[in-house]
């Protein structure tokens, strides 16, 4: 057995970053270390919403995103659902409706799975309905407008919007805005940042989303993860800067090892 | 002037239009375009998946007595059980097979692109303003995305440099993409002025 070439760093970096993520879980988990997440002001605005939406009577719109559960993307859609659970709670509590709008196939039994989680855990199982999470389309722009009237016919008074997105992330805000909904969204999806922070009330920038369920559960296990990836990110910034340093003294080690 | 007699441009170019009618306000034309192309979309999309049952496992299977992929076939079986109660909890097997594979996947192209690759493209000279612009630009960046760790004093003003600099590039892509969208829209323009009502 041999390794692919020029894999050997990877492979090492992935461990390591494991190896990181693992302690960090279990002395989370044990009490030995409590790790807090900062304020993030997005998901903070996400009550301020739903309350919102609760006064004016109308309903929430939720995305989770267009990215599937199971490739390059499934990372931040995980994360869009961890909201999920979180803002149907929210909504439960307050007797408002949410609509879930759902592009991918693989996606919608989990998300189901989610709301009616949620709402059993608020104490109002009875207020799930088959039609709260709705699939409208797999293909992308069917489902950009397919949302786009949802929103205008059903008068949503928030829309939040989590998860991965692409060209349809504009034609959601600016549909939102048309209606005066308050938004609140998030990606990781760099090209469509802009467009949440110019369209949308509160955004979460990238790596936000992600830690965007350990900050609403404020649960150990979750806590400790995101704290183990703040010790990798303080590597990565060692490396650059000893790196940055070595290539002013035209020493290339560190830049080749990473090569290997 | 010369109206199109193809019956495509006149339905490309109204379906154009209806969607265009959603600026002003949802309404009727809308809701019809779009309840087609959701249904459209749907029927084209079941019309992909049965051929790609049909040729990926139905035929091999058949055909070619290809017996292995009975286990995909299976497991995408197993799917449906979420419908039956009693035994809803077989199709997690295989939601945990695919977001399994789907994991195991993305983490070497994930981890080598997004941060080993990264960090060392970073690894720059300090040897002009570019370069140091690009290091200290990267770790204040890095510095706004640390969770556990309050922002004040230094770190909160690394990281209000990252944020500043992330704003100062949304901003730029904000402008490009705005660009590309504006030669979407001429193309529209294009297929209504053009092919169907023969102006240009």
């Amino acid at each position: 057995m041999s390794l692919i070439p020029n894999t050997a760093t990877l492979l090492v970096t992935i461990l390591t970053m494991a190896a990181i993520a693992l302690v960090g879980i279990n002395r989370s988990k044990s009490g030995a270390w409590t790790p807090t997440i900062r304020r993030l002001a997005g998901l903070d605005a996400i009550e301020e919403a739903v309350g919102r939406a609760t006064e004016m009577g109308s309903p929430v719109h939720y995305s989770p995103g267009i990215g599937a559960a199971t490739d390059d993307s499934a990372p931040q859609t995980f994360a869009g659902l961890e909201v999920l659970g979180y803002v149907t709670q929210l909504t439960a509590k307050y007797n408002t409706e949410i609509i879930v709008t759902i592009r991918q196939p693989n996606v919608f039994p989990l998300a189901q799975e989610i709301v009616r989680q949620g709402y059993m855990t608020a104490g109002r199982p009875d207020m799930f309905q088959e039609d709260t999470v709705q699939f409208l389309s797999n293909e992308q722009f069917a489902y950009a407008a397919g949302v786009m009237g949802i929103m205008n016919r059903r008068h949503v008074a928030a829309n939040i919007m989590m998860g991965a997105f692409w060209a349809e992330s504009l034609l959601f805000a600016e549909a939102g805005a048309q209606v005066g909904a308050i938004q609140v969204a998030g990606t990781a999806a760099m090209g469509q940042i802009p467009f949440f922070v110019a369209a949308c009330d509160y955004t979460l920038i990238g790596e936000e989303l992600y830690a965007a369920g350990a900050y609403l559960s404020q649960d150990r296990v979750k806590l400790g993860s995101i704290a183990a990836q703040d010790i990798v990110k303080g590597i990565a910034m060692v490396l650059i800067f000893v790196g940055s340093l070595l290539a002013t003294a035209e020493i290339d080690f560190l830049a080749n090892l990473l090569k290997k | 002037m010369s109206i199109s007699n193809d019956i495509w441009a006149w339905i490309s170019a109204l379906g154009m239009i209806a969607i265009f009618s959603f600026i002003f306000k949802e309404n009727p034309v809308y809701r019809f375009c779009e309840h087609v192309f959701v249904g459209a979309s749907a029927g084209y999309a079941l019309s992909v998946n049965i051929k790609s049952i049909v040729d990926n496992a139905w035929d091999p299977i058949t055909k070619e007595g290809k017996l292995s992929l009975l286990i995909p076939v299976i497991l995408g079986i197993l799917l449906y059980a979420r419908f039956f109660k009693s035994i809803a909890w077989l199709s997690r097997w295989s939601m945990a097979y695919m977001v399994g594979i789907g994991s195991g996947l993305s983490m070497f192209g994930v981890v080598n692109s997004q941060l080993l690759q990264q960090v060392r493209s970073s690894m720059l000279p300090l040897n002009s303003v570019n370069n140091i612009l690009m290091v200290f630009g990267v770790l204040s960046v890095l510095l706004y995305f640390f969770f556990s760790v309050e922002q004040k004093g230094a770190v909160k003003h690394g990281a209000s440099l990252g944020r500043w600099l992330m704003m100062i590039t949304f901003g730029v892509s904000f402008g490009n993409v705005v660009m590309g969208r504006i030669s979407l829209l001429l193309g529209a323009f294009e297929t209504i002025l053009g092919n169907w009502l023969g102006l240009l």
